[in-house]
């Protein structure tokens, strides 16, 4: 069963034609059991979820890539990514990382995720121009970690 | 803003299904927003005060400084 309706379906599509700009990398750092067999400890309840939601998005357009990456065996890609939970989905910017996801990306949380995949192609944000000018004199990592709930 | 810097990633945490991060977090209401690990705040902001707080973090050398701000009518208590 599809997570989008219909309607919603064609609502992306239609925006991802009219707005999408440049192609878009995301990484799904997720786990699938081989065979369905689950090893204790490695459950993960929305992985499965996220993989289908991220494939329905994806299957909307041609400018969106990903790349798939199993938490458990490919532990050293996961570590590059600085990825220490599952699921997660990367939506890579023009010169970074972006925007990260963890949990499936229900709720409110999905407008946000759509709304990163358009940013990170076209480059451009709503931000004032005074704000985007005080970003540009940051010279030190900055780590943003947002609690959300779906509802 | 992580769009805007190369040097900013945010994440986007859904606080269910992680509940040993939000209890490590104190989260106790959403949206809860943790800037570095040393400043804190709950609920919408407006674009200035976010930025303020992302300068402020930066501008911060210790680690231990946190500052909470509980706004009650931007956020939602956890239930």
């Amino acid at each position: 069963m599809p997570i989008l309706r219909t309607e919603d379906a064609e609502a992306i599509r239609f925006r991802f034609d009219d707005e999408l700009d440049a192609d878009v990398q995301l990484t799904l750092v997720t786990h699938n059991p081989i065979g369905g067999l689950l090893i204790p400890g490695r459950e993960c309840d929305t992985c499965q979820s996220t993989q289908q939601a991220v494939d329905e998005i994806t299957a909307l357009t041609s400018k969106i890539s990903v790349e798939t990456v199993d938490f458990y065996r490919e532990p050293e890609r996961a570590e590059e990514l600085d990825v220490e939970r599952i699921p997660a989905l990367i939506v890579h910017g023009p010169s970074g990382d972006g925007v990260r996801f963890f949990g499936f990306p229900s709720g409110y949380e999905f407008p946000l995720l759509l709304d990163a995949i358009v940013r990170a192609s076209t480059n451009e944000s709503d931000l004032e121009a005074s704000t985007v000018e005080s970003l540009s004199e940051i010279d030190e990592d900055v780590h943003i970690k947002v609690f959300v709930t779906p509802t | 803003m992580a769009a805007e810097s190369p040097r900013i990633v945010a994440d986007v945490i859904e606080v269910q299904e992680y509940p040993q991060l939000a209890q490590m977090y104190a989260v106790r209401g959403v949206p809860k927003t943790v800037i570095n690990d040393r400043l804190t705040f709950t609920g919408a902001v407006p674009e200035a005060t976010f930025l303020e707080r992302v300068l402020e973090a930066v501008g911060s050398s210790s680690e231990t400084e946190m500052t909470e701000e509980l706004d009650a009518e931007r956020s939602t208590p956890l239930a």
